[in-house]
């Protein structure tokens, strides 16, 4: 009350006091004088003195006429006067309130007594080609409650008695905020029933703390396949804040979205829509009686190419030669692989390991700082990476496969080319000279299917100064170096180097072709380093210098090689409804950029990749000819990367598999063995122990 | 004729007395126009509580059904007592009164709801005295106005009977009981309103009200703060006026109960969601349902046309008790009567008013419609009081057969 108001009453009340006196004063001066008349009929007053005695009183006589409050019947009207004024009044104001203001109040009542609760629906499921569930649905009883319980150190003791979790833990769930600030932050998960049943029958000793049946997402593998399938997490609240509200699938705070692979890049499937229902609720805002009810539509199952039982094969077989490599003492700091594995004929991947690799459950209840910032250490070497399309390294010798067909398809290479090798290469004088991998020995002389078979890299250098030399001599039509065309680096472009494949897997890499344009750009701070020179021509003919494949690019582009054509790599195979019926089947984009070369140079080449198997004896019991082609990557600062990508059979191809192994050592039968074994269970055979120690200095 | 003064100077032995009238008398003594009214407005009621209290645990129809049937006895009881015996125990009611509404202020009996101390505890049963009161208020007003004989000019009389007047009221706000010192306040002012005094001074008397009323506004909260307590007016008390006058002040608070009592009587609309159909009662929007807010749950189930029922039946029996102060044989007989009256139109004006908005909050009960065995026994009491002031209107008709009998 403000101090104008205040004055204005207190001068009111004043004001009013003093009329009052007035009349009071008015009166006493003037009774003196003037006898009042009275309401009643002088006839009627029979005491003529103010002084009265018990039991005397006014009465009137037997008429009625003479009763007194006939005498006094001005005051007495005015009784009647006032029940009907009253009464009309209420009337009046009734009247409006129920039949004007009927439809407003009625509005206000139904908002009163219903309550609209959102039924979550089930996320679908991820199968695996033949239909094994990989990632489900499971019922997780979870203890929730806000941030401030924190606070409550007596509640925070009980809780972690109940529930026999420490006491640091239980702050540190309630104190965490990956779930949202405002949200009810996760106590435990999968409470036992005990606890659930002892929480719920002292409601005064766990105030605000909530229990709930939650649906969690359940990966019978553990963590097989853990890159493919990805992980699901709460959205976040700036997700929801984001929502225009025309979005077909509306996102509640709680609810679950895909954070990485699958379950990201098929969310809009895998999504499911709320259910709601009306409930009439009381004043406390209990839930009395259902109403009305729209039932949740469950997110429909995402079929995948990926075979499980291969996936767990490939998983094993990569962590096993990591492990063997790392107990051999000479490349300790091997710590990191991928095992690829496509169907030739359609592209789908039927495997891919990424190591190392972690557990999708433990991210899918919402991920704590602490195990967030441990799987983004060096040390731990970043499990949550997908190496398989996000890793990028040079390809090195498995690269001369394409300059081979860029050398025959460009003409720097002919039925009777032959480079001399002696493990040393100047052509370009003593200051660019490189070495062959064999150097200080040689390979002598050299054709193109040898040397696709030893891998000689002086053949490939020759090809690569063949190619800079076309490149050089435009110089006279076009003297800027950056606007020339690049005949190499274009014609490795149609093999999907340098650009994502597609796939629908999320976090896709580039890689790198580079040109003279890239190198300017690159070292724009040192211009006398940006100038393109040979040696960055010939280096990357052999799969080194600034080149960078991702291992899903390479083995993309054997595949691509295998069946003569261009397909887009893949993990979705169809969708099924909750019935079972398949409602949306993969359907292939086709893609535009195919590679050109001739059948004659095909035939050149695959010979050269079989004759690289025939030379460590046919990869043993396999029951078909493999083609395929080792790589060691040198990589500044690190141990050398172990290569080997093939595909089977040789000569009407079914499967591509891919190994690399980060600082597996020089000596590609590391990663032979990866691949190896890939094809050994795809064919059914028993490939025998892991023969990493053959030929460690073989390329 | 001659009998008739003889007769008023001794009140007791009035000819009027009816324990020797015969059967068919006593029957005929009957104003039977306001006895139907009064028990249409009863089972009105009774239907409304079964409805309003069918849901709930806290309450009782039972209870309610035995006050209405203890009322009845009592009314019967009153009717045939001859009123004006009562006239004589000025002092005595005056000490009851007090005694009364002091009761609850005891230990041991004495019991809090809601922070008033408005309660007895006796015998298991809980009683509320200041309901009680009311009647023996009523009786007190009416034979201390009825001495003046119709003519209270003196000042310092009145002054002595608004100061005695206003004892009671003193009492009953130490519990503190704001409603029912509000509805005795106006017993008293209607008592001296009928009971002829000056026109000056009730005049003199409302101005004096208005401006402390006032002064008590806008000074409590420079004395709360300036002894840190609740002084004059108790916060809530505060809060509802505040609430009256603009009810989205405080929609959580104060003003929830008038926002759920105004949605329970605008969704009845013209007429009502039918018996047991009050949502907002039964689903617990709506505080005190079967109480203080009785009308809402009418409002809602029979709708306007039920509410518009309900008040002509109001204006029925208010008339017709008004017919009777009219024919009242003495001025002590019309004052309880309109002694009554007053505090009917109070009560219905202040509870309607209140569901509706009109008025502001206060916890005042509605004639034979709320829940609560103490109020229904004040309300059939007051009956039997009416009903005996009609019984008793007609001295020399009795007086005259009664001598004829003594004839014989």
């Amino acid at each position: 009350m403000n101090t104008y108001a205040l004055a204005a009453g207190i001068a009111l009340s004043l004001f009013a006091l003093l009329i009052g006196g007035f009349f009071v004063l008015r009166y006493l001066l003037r009774s003196r004088r003037k006898k009042n008349r009275g309401i009643y009929a002088p006839s009627l007053v029979r005491a003529d003195k103010d002084r009265v005695t018990d039991g005397e009183q006014l009465r009137g006589s037997g008429s009625l006429k003479d009763r007194p409050a006939r005498q006094g019947r001005g005051r007495f009207y005015a009784f009647g006067v006032l029940i009907a004024a009253i009464f009309g009044t209420l009337s009046v104001k009734l009247w409006s309130l129920q039949v004007l203001g009927h439809e407003e109040y009625v509005r206000l009542s139904s908002e009163n007594m219903t309550s609209e609760v959102s039924v979550p629906a089930n996320r679908g499921r991820i199968l695996d080609r033949n239909g094994n569930e990989l990632v489900g649905n499971r019922p997780s009883i979870t203890v929730t409650g806000k941030r401030s319980l924190a606070e409550d150190t007596a509640l925070v003791h009980r809780l972690s008695l109940v529930l026999g979790v420490p006491l640091g833990i239980i702050r540190r769930n309630l104190l965490d905020d990956s779930e949202g600030v405002q949200s009810d932050h996760t106590i435990a998960s999968d409470v036992p029933m005990e606890a659930v049943a002892y929480i719920r029958e002292h409601p005064s000793l766990f105030p605000d703390v909530n229990v709930e049946s939650r649906t969690v997402r359940y990966y019978p593998y553990g963590s097989l396949g853990a890159h493919v399938l990805g992980y699901t997490g709460p959205v976040t609240e700036d997700f929801l804040a984001s929502q225009t509200g025309e979005e077909p699938i509306p996102y509640q705070s709680g609810d679950s979205i895909g954070i990485e692979g699958a379950e990201s890049t098929f969310e809009h499937i895998l999504q499911g829509m709320h259910g709601t229902r009306t409930y009439k609720v009381d004043a406390a805002g209990n839930p009395t009686e259902l109403i009305s009810e729209a039932p949740p539509e469950s997110g429909n199952d995402v079929v995948l190419t990926i075979d499980a039982s291969l996936q767990r094969e490939t998983d094993t077989i990569l962590r096993d030669i990591i492990t063997m490599v790392r107990g051999d003492g000479e490349n300790v700091n091997c710590n990191a692989g991928v095992i690829l594995c496509m169907d030739v004929k359609d592209g789908g991947i039927l495997a891919a390991s990424s190591y190392p690799t972690f557990y999708p459950a433990d991210l899918s209840r919402g991920i704590s700082t602490e195990l967030w910032e441990e799987l983004n250490t060096e040390e731990s070497g970043y499990p949550l990476t997908n190496r398989v399309v996000s890793g990028q390294y040079p390809a090195a010798s498995t690269f001369k496969l394409f300059t081979s067909l860029a050398g025959l398809t460009g003409g720097m290479i002919n039925d009777d080319t032959t480079f001399y090798c002696d493990g040393y290469w100047d052509d370009y004088g003593e200051d660019w000279g490189q070495r062959c991998w064999i150097y200080p020995g040689g390979h002598g002389t050299m054709g193109l299917e040898e040397s696709i078979n030893q891998s000689c890299d002086i053949f490939f250098y020759s090809v690569g100064a063949a190619f800079y030399e076309q490149w050089r001599a435009l110089e006279g039509e076009i003297p800027v170096e950056t606007e020339r065309p690049n005949p190499f680096q274009d014609y490795v472009a149609t093999w999907n180097f340098g650009s994502p494949t597609g796939v629908d897997m999320p976090g896709e890499a580039e890689g790198r072709i580079p040109d003279a344009t890239w190198k300017k750009d690159a070292f724009s701070d040192t211009p006398e380093e940006a100038m393109w020179q040979p040696g960055d021509m010939t280096n990357m003919c052999i799969g080194q210098g600034d080149i960078l494949v991702t291992p899903l690019q390479l083995c993309n582009g054997y595949a691509t090689f295998a069946r003569k054509k261009a397909v887009t790599p893949h993990v979705f195979s169809h969708v099924i409804d909750s019935e079972g019926d398949a409602v949306v089947s993969y359907t292939a984009k086709s893609v535009e950029m195919q590679p050109k070369y001739e059948q004659a140079h095909h035939d050149r080449v695959l010979d050269g990749l079989k004759r690289v198997v025939a030379r460590e004896g046919g990869f043993g019991p396999l029951p078909v000819e493999v083609a395929g082609k080792t790589g060691t990557a040198e990589v500044a600062g690190k141990d050398d990367f172990s290569w080997f990508v093939g595909f089977a059979p040789a000569d009407d191809p079914q499967y591509c598999a891919l190994c690399l192994i980060e600082q597996g050592g020089s000596g590609s039968l590391v990663a032979m063995n990866g691949v190896i074994q890939c094809f050994a269970r795809l064919y059914g055979v028993d490939a025998g122990e892991i023969t990493i120690w053959q030929n460690r200095n073989e390329r | 004729m001659a009998v008739a003064p003889k007769m008023q100077s001794s009140p007791s032995s009035r000819p009027g007395s009816t324990s020797r009238l015969g059967l068919g008398d006593v029957f005929r003594s009957l104003n039977y126009p306001l006895l139907v009214v009064a028990l249409i407005v009863i089972g009105y009621g009774l239907l409304v509580v079964w409805s309003a209290t069918s849901e709930s645990s806290d309450y009782s129809f039972n209870r309610q059904l035995m006050g209405v049937g203890v009322g009845l006895v009592l009314m019967l009881v009153l009717w045939r007592v001859d009123y004006s015996r009562l006239s004589a125990f000025t002092s005595v009611l005056f000490g009851l009164c007090i005694i009364l509404m002091l009761m609850p202020l005891l230990p041991v009996i004495g019991v809090t709801i809601n922070g008033a101390r408005s309660w007895i505890t006796i015998f298991g049963q809980q009683i509320q005295p200041g309901e009680i009161a009311k009647i023996c208020y009523i009786l007190f007003a009416a034979s201390l106005i009825a001495r003046y004989k119709g003519r209270l000019d003196s000042g310092l009389e009145y002054l002595k009977c608004f100061a005695l007047l206003m004892v009671p009221i003193l009492c009953i706000m130490l519990q503190p009981d704001l409603g029912t010192g509000m509805v005795l306040f106006v017993i008293g002012m209607v008592a001296l309103f009928a009971g002829g005094a000056n026109r000056r001074w009730l005049i003199a008397t409302v101005v004096v009200i208005v401006a402390l009323a006032i002064l008590a506004l806008t000074l409590d909260g420079l004395l709360d703060t300036a002894f840190g307590s609740d002084v004059l007016l108790k916060d809530y008390q505060k809060n509802r006026l505040l609430v009256f006058l603009d009810s989205s002040l405080d929609p959580g608070g104060a003003g929830y109960n008038l926002k759920q009592a105004q949605i329970a009587i605008g969704s009845g609309g013209l007429s009502g969601k039918g018996l047991g159909n009050a949502t907002q009662s039964a689903l617990g929007f709506l505080p005190e349902a079967p109480t203080d807010f009785i009308f809402c749950v009418l409002a809602e189930e029979f709708g306007f046309l039920g509410s518009l029922l309900l008040i002509v039946l109001y204006a029925a029996l208010l008339f017709l008790v008004l017919r009777v102060a009219f024919t009242s044989y003495d001025l002590y007989g019309t004052l309880v009567v309109t002694g009554i009256l007053g505090m009917w139109i109070f009560q219905i004006l202040e509870n309607i008013g209140m569901t509706c908005g009109l008025m502001p909050i206060t916890g005042i009960p509605l004639p034979f419609m709320s829940y609560g065995s103490s109020f229904m026994l004040v309300n059939f009491m007051s009956l039997g009081l009416i009903l005996s002031v009609w019984a008793h209107r007609n001295p020399v008709k009795s007086a005259v057969s009664q001598s004829a009998r003594r004839v014989q």
